[in-house]
């Protein structure tokens, strides 16, 4: 059974990391699927930092893992990220706000330069 | 080597200037000559040590004769010792190179293994829980392998510490998740929320009548509502910042099943 704050976890808080990574993950190509270094390098971020979100969401089921196969020779295999169904809604609502904001701004930015 | 097959001149274009065996030896005999000069007019030297100094130069001007002698019997002499010196150049270069080549190996070495330490400690601290992360964790080190490109060492060094910092805040993370559980049970639980907003009140109007009786209980009772708001704000909060919904009041039990029952 789960326990009652169970709704909780699987809630995740939106940082500017997480949003980064779910919009590199949502624009990834299914054919090529990110992996750690890939992600590093497309967000700018560490992987002291998106290591961690990508527990947070593999965990709370917003994204999928899987091991290259077949396993590589001369090197350790990769650890292939995929947003799921959920996930992408969540990568979609994720920069919602901030779109909305954009547009506002950029609508009011319009009307003062239109007005002088 | 010197390649036997070209032109003297050939050779000593494609070399290095060296003095020859020839003008060496002259040097050599002039030095001495001019060292017995030296020694025997000079008024430091006793007269008694002149037929030693006169002896001492006439072994200098018999070597370097000698020498002389060999140098014109033999042609090939001082290209047998034009070949010598090439030779011990060309050992001392490799031996350079080999030095050179064991010294950048080693620094790789010590490199990569400061990296796959590095690495090895972020899987260690990562536990059990997390231990798929090694892996892919060792794999970043290889960078991109479709574009067959290595990250430079300050690159691998970098992900190799972030992998640490990844693995520690893995883990703290879990010990957060652990500690906020009972937390979000309570906050999610209807009873369990007024539970915490009722208890302290409970607590301390008890120890307020304990103390000063009922009258401390009136003149208290700002101060009760002030916690039974604190208690319920905080409530709010948390909740807000768990992203949890309020839970609902549960239904009572009605008492026609228990009459029907009956």
């Amino acid at each position: 059974m789960a326990y009652p704050g169970a709704m909780a976890s699987q809630q995740i808080r939106m940082t500017t990391p997480v949003r980064l990574v779910l919009g590199a993950l949502a624009h990834a190509d299914p054919d090529d699927p990110l992996w750690g270094y890939k992600l590093t390098e497309l967000t700018g971020l560490g992987s002291g930092t998106i290591y961690p979100i990508m527990e947070r969401l593999e965990r709370r089921g917003y994204v999928s893992a899987k091991v290259e196969t077949p396993p590589p020779a001369g090197r350790p295999p990769r650890r292939f990220y995929e947003l799921t169904g959920t996930g992408r809604e969540l990568a979609a609502s994720a920069w919602k706000p901030r779109a909305r904001a954009a547009a506002t701004w950029s609508s009011r930015i319009a009307g003062q330069s239109g007005a002088s | 080597m010197t390649d036997h097959g070209a032109r003297p001149d050939e050779q000593v274009a494609g070399r290095r200037f060296r003095p020859t065996l020839r003008a060496v030896v002259i040097a050599y005999g002039l030095v001495g000559v001019a060292s017995i000069a030296g020694m025997t007019w000079q008024v430091s030297v006793p007269h008694g040590q002149l037929p030693l100094a006169g002896g001492l130069a006439a072994l200098v001007m018999m070597c370097a004769a000698s020498l002389v002698f060999l140098a014109r019997g033999r042609e090939d002499f001082s290209e047998s010792v034009d070949e010598l010196f090439d030779e011990v150049e060309t050992v001392v270069k490799e031996m350079k190179a080999e030095f050179r080549a064991d010294l950048i190996e080693m620094r790789s070495m010590g490199r990569t293994t400061l990296v796959r330490s590095l690495t090895r400690l972020a899987g260690l601290l990562a536990g059990r829980r997390h231990s798929h992360l090694r892996d892919a964790w060792a794999a970043d080190l290889y960078g991109n392998p479709e574009s067959g490109q290595l990250p430079s060492f300050s690159r691998r060094r970098q992900m190799a510490a972030g992998d640490v910092k990844a693995a520690l805040r893995c883990r703290f993370d879990d010990a957060a998740d652990l500690a906020w559980r009972p937390v979000d049970a309570l906050l999610a639980s209807w009873r369990g929320s007024r539970l915490a907003v009722f208890t302290p009140v409970t607590v301390i109007m008890t120890l307020v009548l304990s103390h000063e009786g009922f009258y401390g209980l009136i003149t208290n009772a700002d101060n009760l509502g002030v916690i039974a708001a604190a208690a319920y704000a905080a409530i709010k909060v948390l909740r807000k910042y768990r992203q949890i919904a309020t839970p609902k009041r549960p239904e009572r039990k009605t008492s026609s099943a228990d009459s029907s029952e009956r």
